[in-house]
Parts: C-alpha cells; structure tokens; sequence
C-alpha cells in the first residue's frame, strides 16, 4: 500500500486507514440513515395531524404503515444516528487529534468497523423491501410483535420465510452496528490509553476525550446483554425456540429486561459525548477555564455506575413487583444528582465569562437549556413510579425523550460540527445560514415537542395510528397541538436543509481559513493546519498545559495552546 | 499508508501492550454477554417446578466432566507456555498441545451436542433444550474461535522477536483462560441438577 499519489475518490471513501477519513464515511452514512428516519417521521407526523389525508410524497398511511413507519424512525435515531453520529463520528474524529496522535492504535480494525457498519446499514434499508414490509413492533423490539408475522403460531413457515422477514434482518443488523461500535470503542481505548502525545497526563485529556471513552466503556458493559438477548430473539424466530414463547415457559418480559439493561445505560452512552463537545465549546467561549474538571468526571463515573442500576423504570407498568418499582425509582432520582452536578458546572462556567455567543455556542446553550429544563426534569418525573403509572405509554414519554435526544443529539452534534468544521474542511461555514439554521431549529423543534407534553397530560397514549376515533382526545384543544407538532416538525425537517445546503457549499466552496486557530482554543487540533495533514501533526506536540487555561494572568493572549511551553 | 511513519508511539512503549487491552475489553463484552444468557437461563429455571422439565434427556455428566479436565489442562499447558517465553524460553510443544487439547475437547464436546440433536430432541422441544443448545453451541463457537487464534500464534511465532511472541501469547493466552474459565460455570449450571 505503499503509493505515494494523491488519494482519489475511491481512496478517500472506501479504502482509507486516516482516522479522518473513516470519521467522515460514518458521518456521511449517518446522514444517509437520517434522511430516512427523517422523512419517516415527516410521514407519521403528518398522518397523526391529517388522519385519511394523503400525506405527500407518499400516500395514504395506514395502520400497518404506521406501525412500521414508527418503528423504523425509532430504530434509525436511537441506533445509527445517535450511537452512530456520538460514539463514532465523535470518537473518530476527536480522539486521535485531541491527544496528539497520529491515528487510531489499531487502522485496520477501524476501517473494519466502518465496514460493519455500513454491512449494518444495508440490512436495515434492505429489511423494507423484504417481503411483508419493514419491521412493526415498536423500536424497543418487545416480542411477541417482533417475532414478526412468522412468529410462534405458525410453525409452518419455511426457514426461508422466516429467515428473509425485516425481523430476522434488523436484529442482524443491529449485531452487525454493535460489533462496529465495539471495534470503534475498543480502538477508542487502547488509542487513549496508549498513544498520548508526550506530556499529556489522563488529567490534562481534553474533556471529551474522557467521555467519549467512559460511553465506549459503559457501552461494552451494558451491550452483552442485549446481544444475548438479541441473539436468542432471533433463533427464536428462525429456528423456534421458545425463549420468549410463554406457552414453552419462555417469558417476554425477559426481552424487556435485556433490552432496558442496555437501554438506560444507552441513553448515558448518547448524553455523555455531546456533554464533552459541550465542555469544550462552552469552556472556549466563555474565556475561563471549565469549572471542576475533577468534579464533572467523578460526577460522570458515578453516573455511568448507577446507570445499570436503574433499567426497570421503563417497566412500571409490565407488571414488576411494586417493591421493585420502589427502589428503581429512588435509584433514578438519585441518579439525577450527578447529571444536575455537571449541567451546574457547566452554568459556573459560563458564570462572568467573556461569552462569545458564536454559533457552536449558541448550540451549546440552546442544548444546555432544553435539556435541563425540559429533558432531565421531565425524566426526574417519570422516575417516579407513581406518576409515570399515569404516563406511561403516552405522549408525555415521546416528549421527555426528543427534549433529552434532541438537545443532546441534535444540538450537541452541531455544536460540534459548527466548531469543528473549519478544522477538519480548512474553510468556513456560512455565519448568516447557520444563525438561520439554528434559531429555525430551536424554535420549531420546541413548537414540535412541547405540545406532546400536553397532549400526553391529557391522556393521548403513544403509537396509536389514528386519534380520530378516541373521542375524549378529538376535543378542542387537543387536534390543534397535534397540528402544531405536525407543522413544527416538518418546518424542523425543512430547516435541515439549510444546513445540508451550507455544509455541501462550504466543504466544496466556502470561504479558506485565515487562520488555523479561529476560536484562540488551547486544545492540539487547533496547533495544527487546517485541514490536518494525514497523521494529523507534522511534528508530534508536547503538552504542558491542561486544556481550559484561558485568562491565565501574566500572559499576553488570554489562552495557552497545550503544547506551549 | 501514505507516509512516512511518524507515529510517536514508536519511541514511547506504552505498560501494557494495545492487543492485550483490547482483549480484556472483549472479556469484558463477553463476560456481560455470557452474564446475560446465564440469568436468563437462571430466571428460566426458577418458574419451572422439575428441571430439566420431565421427558427431556438427562446430560451425560461424567463424560463432560473428563471433557472439562481436558480442557483445563489445555489452560495449564498455555500457561506453562507463556510462563516459558517470559523468561526467553521457547517451548513450542505447550503451546502445541493446547491446541491439540483444545481441538479434543472441541470434538468431544461437539460430538455430544450432535449426538443430543439425533436422539431427536430438536430445539423446538423445550426451554431446557433451548438454552442447552444455545449456550453450549456459543461456548463451542468460542473454543473454536479460541483455537483459531492460537493457530494464528502458531504460525506466526517462528518469525518474531522472543519480545513479540511474548505479547503475542500473553493476548491470546488471555482470551483462552476466559474461554476456559467459563466452562466449569456453565457445566456447574446446565450439567449439575
Ligand atoms: C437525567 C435523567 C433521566 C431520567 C431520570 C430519565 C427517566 C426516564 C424514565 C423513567 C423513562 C420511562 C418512561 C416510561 O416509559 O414510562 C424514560 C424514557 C426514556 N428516556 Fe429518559 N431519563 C433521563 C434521561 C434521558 C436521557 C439523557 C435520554 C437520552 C439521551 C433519555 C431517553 C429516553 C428514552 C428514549 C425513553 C423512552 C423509551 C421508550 O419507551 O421508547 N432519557 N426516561
Ligand atoms: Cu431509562
């Protein structure tokens, strides 16, 4: 492989070992993936506003499309935006450069992983197309509904039948996606551990660097039971065990178990890399050094303990022992406590900076806000087991999680994006589309989310197809929030455009950087050229100094590069 | 790759090598996965009156048990193995008969799995049967991929550095006691009733 030429197209895309590189094919997977889950929810949405209308470019939604539609956009957000878009891309991206590093300690397993992905991503797309349709059993994937229509009762079904159903192949898929992420995460690790430029002790790694690492870890702890859990759904659907089959002794709620022992902790695994995008671009925009470095990180370590300790609050209602209920609850609210201690840590930051509301700082408060006020508290709520026996299972759930993934995805990946994309193209995005793009976002995504709060309140219960049949939730107001969700969410999806619009013009023809270092930011990827050559540094940095040393007094710029001396 | 190698990590040895990490985490995924389907196992257990539910077969104890002996000496072998190579003595032979040990009890063990499935008991029959054949095929799966990776050693070995066959074995090695290591819970699980 020793060729000395210019990388093609080909080489950039598919074959390239550059950390970079394979950080740029996941991301532009992940927008790929996006698109669909986006327009699935364009579909739904509409026909939860609009029932027997015919939504738009795809026609008359019916029960069953609506349950796969759900579903799907379920399935695409949490699994291959989020974990993808977070552990990934973030991961990819940030972890050798911050450090100081060349590249990843294992190239080939990386490349490897973004194989698996994409093999992953091709089985999804594919499983629409399968006879029967898309999968329909909610993302959470309970059986019996995710045993498909070839499930317990029909013995007969071919091998084939059952093999070749969007069941079968969305629980491959998400096998194919996780042992991705786990070479990713592994890499992570050993790269972190390993391969730290001189100097840089684990106290002076840059905040995000320690996040993206704990949500590998926590990742690798919770994720074995799902895959067990996920490996015995789909002998149950191919070869006909009974793992889930109560009339064999199996029991469903197992699924509900192994799916939520990874499934809380999954949701920390997504929170805690945009908290580290966050330390950075709030840290670097209010001129002052982040507040309790220590603190954020013990504060994320006890979290991502307690994390496995809390799964059942998803199970209020699937009928576990009340006794149970009352000590998952009290470990959910506990584990708020640190959650608060670091959103905290992060206003104390903020606290008398010289704030520079540039974009990836508007993204960064307008995600510190919404998931604060309306994400965590909301969670805090639902924690409770008396109150969420009245909501769960309605709208009031689908708002608590889209203002915790909204603000963290969402918000955080652009907060990145917008702060890192003159480092990692060397040309600048466009300043008046972005503050169009990020006002039309945090207006619209809040007239889209907040109305399910109420609507929730009221007793609208989730993944019901049609309202226009439940009488009590046809009354005024309520058809009118769910228009106003409606017509937000498909402004929201429409403002996406502007920034897809931005970032293909500015990748391709933006403005070149004047300098390498547009925020005055300590950390290593501003000391080097923008874009970084391959292997990132061309003489290798030595640090002196921790990542958040702004307005040190006795120094002529108000920041010290970490390779300073 | 494109240039020359500029990696700083050639001049730093980090303590402990990368792929001996990276082991450890993959122990770690599995651990939790094993972790996973034995508490199944065990809650499956717990609702069921007689277990093994009556009718289906009682598991050839004592074969297993000769069976996991040989595979707890394939441990000790590659112990000894690794022991040998730290103090710059190559002993191959060890490492040889791991393998060899390792492929007996493979073949022993998946001779007693194919056996069960002929007696007719198919997958379909129970719970019980369920999760034999699953756990115990992926812990074959396991061996199997454990004995793979010591081939892989095998061959590599005559062309390293003592140095390097040392790191080799230790990763290697590592992953085999896990395999091991399991069986003897397993066994106690779905064997002792
Ligand atoms: C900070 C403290 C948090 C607490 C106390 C909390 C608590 C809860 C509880 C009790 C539920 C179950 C509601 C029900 O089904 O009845 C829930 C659902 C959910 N939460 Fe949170 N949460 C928190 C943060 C987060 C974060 C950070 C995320 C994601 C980034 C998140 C994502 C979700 C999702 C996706 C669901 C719904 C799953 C479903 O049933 O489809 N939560 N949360
Ligand atoms: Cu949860």
């Amino acid at each position: 492989m020793n060729t000395h030429q210019k990388h093609g197209f080909w080489h950039r895309y598919f074959f390239s070992l550059d950390h970079k590189d394979i950080g740029f094919q996941y991301m532009l997977t992940i927008f790929f993936m996006v698109a669909i889950g986006g327009f699935f929810a364009y579909v739904f949405r509409m026909h939860l506003a609009f029932p027997d209308m015919e939504v738009p470019l795809f026609g008359l939604v019916t029960n069953t499309d609506y349950n796969m539609l759900i579903t799907n956009h379920g399935l695409i957000m949490m699994m291959w935006l989020a974990l993808g878009m977070l552990l990934a891309v973030a991961g990819n991206y940030l972890i050798p450069i911050l450090i100081g590093t060349d590249d990843m300690a294992f190239p080939k397993l990386n490349k490897l992983s973004y194989w698996f992905f994409l093999i992953s991503v091709i089985l999804m797309v594919t499983s629409f197309f399968l006879p029967k349709g898309g999968v329909r059993g909610g993302w959470t994937m309970y059986p019996p509904l995710s045993v498909g229509d070839f499930g317990y009762n029909t013995p007969y079904a071919t091998f084939s039948d059952r093999f070749f159903s969007s069941n079968s192949f969305v629980l491959l898929a998400i096998v194919f996606e996780f042992t991705a992420l786990l070479m990713g995460g592994v890499n992570f690790f050993v790269t972190t551990l390993n391969k730290r430029a001189k100097g840089m002790t684990l106290m002076k790694m840059p905040l995000v660097v320690w996040m993206i690492n704990i949500a590998s870890v926590l990742f690798m702890f919770s994720v074995g039971p799902l895959v067990a859990g996920t490996f015995m759904l789909l002998l149950d659907i191919n070869v006909g065990t009974g793992f889930y089959d109560p009339y064999r002794g199996g029991d469903p709620l197992l699924w509900e178990h192994l799916f939520w022992f990874f499934g809380h902790p999954e949701v920390y695994v997504i929170l805690l890399p945009p908290l580290g995008i966050l330390a950075e671009v709030i840290s670097v925009n209010s001129r002052k050094p982040l507040f309790g470095y220590k603190f954020i990180l013990t504060m994320t370590l006890i979290a991502a303990v307690l994390s496995m300790m809390v799964w059942a609050h998803h199970q209020f209602v699937s009928g576990i022992d009340p006794r149970a209920a009352t000590v998952f609850s009290i470990f959910t609210i506990i584990i708020s406590f640190p959650f608060a201690g670091i959103i905290l840590a992060y206003i104390a930051t903020m606290w008398y900076g010289k704030l520079r509301f540039n974009l990836p700082m508007k993204w960064a408060v307008g995600s510190v806000v919404l998931f604060t006020l309306l994400g965590g508290f909301t969670g805090l709520h639902l924690g409770a087991s008396v109150f969420d026996i009245y909501a769960h299972d309605t709208s009031f759930v689908v708002a608590h999680f889209h203002y915790t993934l909204f603000p963290t995805v969402i918000f955080g990946s652009f907060a990145g994006i917008y702060y890192w994309f003159n480092k990692f193209s060397g040309r600048e995005l466009n300043k008046t589309l972005g503050n169009l793009h990020f006002w039309l976002t945090f207006i619209f995504f809040n007239g889209f989310a907040f109305p399910l709060f109420l609507l929730g309140l009221a007793g609208q219960q989730r993944r019901v197809a049609n309202y226009s049949q439940i009488e009590f939730l046809m009354q005024d107001p309520l058809p009118l929030y769910r228009q106003i969700a409606t017509i937000s969410a498909v402004i929201l999806i429409l403002t996406q455009f502007i920034f897809l619009f931005n970032f293909i013009w500015s990748l391709l023809k933006g403005k070149k950087v004047s300098t390498d270092n547009p925020w005055e930011a300590n950390t290593l990827e501003w000391q080097t050229s923008s874009p970084p050559p391959h292997g990132n540094f061309k003489t290798y940095p030595i640090v002196y100094h921790g990542p958040y040393e702004y307005n040190i007094p006795d120094r002529d710029t108000d920041f010290t590069p970490q390779n300073e001396k | 790759m494109n240039s020359i190698s500029t990696s700083i990590t050639e001049t730093q040895k980090p303590p402990v090598s990368g792929s001996l990490i990276a082991v450890i985490m993959v122990i770690i995924v599995e651990m939790m996965f094993f972790g996973g389907l034995v508490s199944a196992y065990i809650l499956a257990e717990a609702g069921q009156i007689e277990w093994p539910p009556a009718g289906q077969p009682r598991l050839p104890f004592w074969l297993t048990f000769g069976n996991m002996i040989i595979l707890l000496l394939s441990a000790y072998t590659m112990w000894l193995y690794i022991h040998r190579l730290k103090k710059e003595i190559v002993a191959p032979i060890y490492l040889k008969l791991s393998v060899f040990l390792g492929s007996l009890f493979f073949l022993i063990q998946g001779y007693e799995w194919a056996r069960i499935l002929l007696f007719g008991i198919q997958t379909q029959a129970s719970l019980f049967t369920s999760f034999f054949y699953t756990i115990i095929g992926l812990h074959g799966f396991h061996v199997l991929v454990g004995l793979i990776i010591l081939l892989y050693i095998w061959r590599k070995m005559s062309t390293q550095k003592v140095e390097n066959q040392y790191n080799y074995a230790v990763s290697a090695g590592t992953f085999w006691f896990f395999v091991v290591a399991l069986w003897p819970i397993l066994y106690s699980l779905i064997y002792l009733n």
